[in-house]
């Protein structure tokens, strides 16, 4: 993968049309944004119809980036993720991929199952709030996790998680609110 | 409550709110809400790009998924754009005829490209290839030494220009008949590649923008590659740099090489 740099580069070179550059930030970063949105809609064909469409609102919107706003490869990310969350509210999938029920405790435990991350910054952020999840309670995690990847509503966590919707709500608020205390004491 | 703590609820509120917009856990209504009040906080605005870059690279821990080859295609098409990689040029071109309209802002995007971009983007798009060039087999090849084993010919809607390619067994040399000329960008040259079915693009020579006859001649090593060559493809690139080296390299026309049957 091309360095936070490389990408800033073609980032810029895409606001100004280039089209090469985009192509080239495309071939970087395709895959990348296509694995999560698989992992968010469970299919291939509403992955591919998401990553069109993040990448012509790259295409498009690419003059809004500002490295300080962040590392470009998470700014893509959340394009894809956003696009993904749109698809996923309008309609459920009819034929899913199978459900991967130990991908949290993967995620989390198991470090052979990160890729490899070639961008020390990105391995750092990484680690940083791997280390943060891992202070939340349980069911805290859990529940920002299943949202992050499965794109789940609090309604929808209320029902995966067989717990009332108030208390779903409080984990994911205290969750995220201990997050974020945490990843500022990692000053990351 | 003092006024330390509301700015304390106010603060701890816009964090939550920030976050659960990352996350995707907030109803429509409040989604949007979010999405309005990001355009007057700017506040609001830093925190949303906080959890975006810190919630983003749990992305990451995923392993990648390369998407198939026909995405960058559609996207392609669907932003009108010249794509440089010949796997992907060559579905656009067939298909110009066909295209829809492009996404809206691609004309205002390539109206800030640099004049002679322009010029070469407006050439590439509108290329028609009109005939295939017929490489077949060159062992199996049996017509009359100096007698065309192959023929195509390229044409350049915009500017009318063609070129008629024929190929001759021995000795090993493309002939390349122009029938005009082209207007290159100064600086600019014409660069012909093949590639072949299996392996790296290979660098034939220089294509000729000038009317009249030229010759490429091959090496033999590079000639055998044509009985395995899946296709033809003309680059712009800037004069003086080794072919393929150069920072700016554009895709301008591709020719499939199909097999000869008669």
């Amino acid at each position: 993968m091309a360095d936070r740099e490389q990408l800033t580069e073609w980032l810029t070179a895409t606001a100004a049309g280039d089209e090469r550059a985009f192509q080239q930030l495309y071939g970087a970063t395709s895959s990348h944004l296509y694995a999560v949105l698989l992992r968010i809609l469970r299919s291939p064909d509403r992955a591919q119809d998401a990553l069109q469409d993040a990448y012509i609102r790259v295409w498009q919107k690419a003059d809004t980036y500002s490295p300080d706003r962040g590392a470009p490869l998470t700014w893509l990310m959340s394009i894809a993720r956003y696009r993904a969350l749109d698809l996923l509210r309008r309609k459920r999938p009819e034929v899913a991929m199978p459900e991967e029920p130990d991908m949290i405790a993967t995620l989390l435990e198991d470090e052979q199952s990160l890729s490899p991350l070639e961008e020390n910054e990105n391995q750092q952020s990484l680690d940083a709030i791997r280390h943060c999840l891992g202070t939340l309670a349980p069911q805290q995690r859990d529940s920002v996790l299943l949202a992050y990847y499965e794109g789940l509503t609090h309604q929808e966590l209320s029902a995966r998680m067989d717990a009332p919707l108030g208390t779903v709500k409080s984990w994911i608020r205290r969750g995220l609110l201990r997050l974020r205390e945490c990843l500022a004491e990692s000053s990351v | 409550m003092t006024g330390s703590d509301k700015n304390s609820d106010l603060r701890e509120s816009s964090i939550l709110d920030a976050a659960e917009y990352v996350l995707g856990t907030l109803d429509a209504e409040t989604r949007r809400q979010v999405e309005r009040d990001m355009a007057t906080d700017a506040g609001l605005s830093q925190e949303v790009a906080y959890w975006q870059d810190r919630l983003g690279v749990l992305g990451l821990s995923l392993e990648p998924v390369e998407p198939p080859d026909s995405i960058w295609q559609s996207i392609a098409r669907r932003t009108g754009i010249n794509t440089v990689d010949a796997q992907h040029e060559h579905d656009r071109v067939v298909s110009l005829d066909q295209r829809s309209a492009r996404e809206k802002s691609a004309p205002e995007k390539r109206s800030r490209s640099r004049v002679w971009q322009g010029l070469a983007v407006a050439a590439s798009v509108a290329a028609v290839v009109m005939a295939a060039l017929l490489f077949s087999n060159v062992a199996a090849d049996r017509s009359q030494s100096g007698q065309p084993a192959y023929a195509s010919v390229l044409y350049d809607k915009p500017t009318g220009m063609s070129w008629l390619v024929t190929a001759s067994r021995q000795p090993h040399k493309l002939s390349v008949m122009a029938m005009g000329s082209y207007p290159l960008p100064q600086g600019k040259v014409l660069r012909l590649w093949l590639e072949p079915e299996n392996g790296k693009v290979v660098f034939l020579g220089k294509w000729p923008d000038s009317r009249g006859e030229h010759t490429l001649k091959m090496p033999e090593a590079v000639a055998a590659k044509l009985a395995h060559a899946k296709r033809l493809m003309v680059t712009m690139e800037d004069a003086g740099t080794a072919p393929g080296a150069g920072p700016f390299k554009r895709l301008m026309w591709v020719s499939p090489v199909a097999r000869r049957t008669g």
